[in-house]
């Protein structure tokens, strides 16, 4: 019988042991209380306050606040109930799906073709990859205004419509209640695209060129390279873009206010409402943000995990 | 003896990538031909080149639009913003990182999903009246700070992944406190990621205007962003004006790009944004 000599094992045990306890004192939560506190006071806080605020009727009119239970959260979807996508919170509440859902399609399928592009030997690549990435860099006034400007009734692109003979398609693009959505989805994918591809550009050049070649030798043509190769191995590229591109469609606030929010008359998304009340009944505001919070993170969860769970490893 | 069609096929890529990036520019264009016109000329706000060069719209934007003191004040919240969030952040996630136990990654976990809600601005409104920092550049650059953990903890922690263990523990076998190992060794390590993340946070704070606007009450104290609005009214928007007041906002970000953008890439590429 072969006993094991304890001295070969506690030396080990006692180092490994110190060496946990080394690492817990010495990276220290000392060090996190600058970091987490500043997140904690700026970013969980409010979020609490918001919360409690939903279920209260604060105005700037009131002298009191009460807590009025559900009565703001009713109000919201009575509204959106009864007259559906006809009233505010019916159009704020369905509008940042529809420019979600053009930036999760358009937006990223643009991006991944351009980044596929952008990866291949071509001399331009750098240069439009450059280019492409500048509008995301710029403040989104500049881009704003000048769409605001360029799709203007009668304006540039109107002129260039009527030049190719297409007066029929002209509309109004930032007049028409359900079309200035699409208009500031279309900028926003404008705005957004070189970013996009930047992040497709980084996972694919992750890519091992034996992968390639290992695709070559089974006889694997252009679209089976993409289908098998690329689409799996660039799992948490598409990840990290989907959920971005999701969370920031649906929080939309400064390209809607710039481009359709400032008369107010007619497109909301659910963040420029909460800014059309941010000065008057702030109760109700504050529960307008708790429903989009809670919407976005029943959308956003699911999706991370399915998608985390279809990432490859290499 | 033609071209052979895989010739074809890269200068037709080649010509494609060349005109759209000349279209992806083409609003930028469209601001910088009517920053220079007159006022009468950009009424139809049209892509037609100016007669003449207004450059005089710029000097009159200078003038009215308060224009040095947005850039002034879009400099001073902007500089402490990514100087903060950089020495914060980093911080933050290497502790998070290297300690690698349940509750810091639960802690890193709640982070990072920061990055999915939108920020209650009304609460924040309220916090920052509590502590008397409404209005002032401090509350305004506290919401930065705080605001921009779960990007930049989820960059760095990305990136300290590729950092191998062994260099702290040399360090620490010499007997280095935490801050001096931290600073002396692992933070020149970081000089690529804090090159991406600082020209992240400078964009982002650059360009902000939501933040201003509900943060900041005093027009004396607007960024750059919000000078615009010195030129847009019911009575009727000087156009002229405010593309030019555009461009001259649009100028530092794109001195500060062309400079760096080798490292916005190089940085998304090293795996910190990839997943």
């Amino acid at each position: 019988m072969i006993k094991r000599s304890n001295a070969n094992i506690s030396p080990l045990i006692i180092i490994y042991m110190g060496i946990y306890k080394m690492k817990k004192k010495y990276y220290s939560y000392i060090y996190l209380i600058p970091g987490i506190g500043l997140y904690v006071l700026m970013f969980l806080l409010p979020a609490l306050v918001g919360i409690c605020l939903a279920f209260t009727n604060w105005t700037s009119y009131n002298k009191t606040i009460d807590f009025i239970g559900l009565t703001n959260f009713n109000n919201f979807f009575k509204s959106v109930i009864k007259n559906g996508i006809n009233s505010r919170e019916g159009a704020a509440l369905i509008n940042p799906f529809i420019i979600a859902f053009i930036a999760i399609t358009i937006q990223n399928g643009l991006a991944l073709g351009l980044a596929l592009l952008f990866n291949g030997k071509h001399r331009m690549s750098n240069f439009a990859r450059s280019a492409f990435f500048l509008p995301s860099t710029l403040s989104l006034l500049i881009s704003g205004y000048s769409f605001s400007a360029i799709l203007s009734s009668g304006g540039p692109f109107d002129q260039l419509l009527k030049f190719l003979g297409m007066d029929w398609a002209i509309k109004g693009w930032l007049t028409d209640k359900w079309i200035c959505i699409l208009t500031v989805a279309f900028v926003n994918t404008w705005i957004w695209l070189g970013f996009t591809a930047a992040i497709y550009l980084a996972g694919l050049k992750a890519i091992p060129a034996e992968m390639y070649e290992a695709a070559d030798i089974d006889g694997a043509g252009k679209w089976n390279k993409f289908k098998y190769v690329i689409l799996p191995l660039l799992g948490p590229s598409i990840t990290t873009n989907v959920i971005l591109t999701l969370v920031g469609s649906m929080k939309m606030f400064d390209l809607v206010y710039i481009m359709i929010g400032q008369s107010f008359d007619y497109a909301f998304t659910m963040n420029t409402l909460v800014y059309y009340w941010k000065n008057e009944t702030q109760g109700y505001a504050s529960a307008i943000s708790v429903v989009l919070f809670i919407i976005v993170v029943l959308m956003a969860i699911p999706i991370l995990r399915k998608l985390r769970s279809r990432e490859v490893q290499l | 003896m033609g071209v052979s069609t895989k010739k074809q096929a890269k200068l037709f890529s080649e010509i494609f990538l060349v005109l759209a990036s000349l279209v992806i520019i083409v609003p930028f264009y469209f601001a910088i031909i009517n920053s220079l016109k007159t006022p009468g000329e950009v009424i139809e706000l049209s892509f037609k080149l100016p007669n003449k060069l207004v450059f005089d719209n710029y000097v009159k934007v200078f003038n009215e639009g308060n224009v040095l003191n947005g850039f002034k004040n879009s400099i001073y919240i902007a500089i402490p913003s990514v100087f903060f969030q950089l020495l914060i952040a980093s911080l933050t996630a290497f502790i998070l990182q290297r300690r690698a136990t349940r509750t810091s990654t639960m802690i890193y976990n709640f982070v990072v999903f920061g990055l999915i809600p939108s920020g209650f601005l009304i609460p924040t409104v309220l916090i920052l009246k509590s502590i008397h920092l409404l209005g002032t550049n401090t509350g305004l650059l506290l919401t930065y700070i705080g605001g921009g953990m779960p990007f930049m903890v989820l960059l760095f922690s990305g990136y300290m992944k590729n950092i191998p263990r062994e260099i702290d523990e040399s360090a620490i076998v010499e007997g280095c406190s935490l801050p001096r190992m931290f600073f002396t060794v692992i933070f020149p390590q970081l000089l690529p990621i804090l090159m991406t993340g600082g020209i992240i946070c400078f964009m982002g704070t650059w360009n902000d205007f939501t933040g201003p606007l509900y943060y900041l009450n005093k027009t004396g104290k607007y960024t750059l962003p919000l000078s615009v609005y010195n030129f847009v009214s019911q009575y009727g928007t000087r156009w002229e004006l405010v593309y030019a007041d555009l461009v001259i906002i649009a100028l530092p970000v794109i001195i500060v790009y062309a400079s760096v953008q080798k490292y916005i890439i190089d940085g998304m590429t090293a795996g910190a944004v990839k997943g």
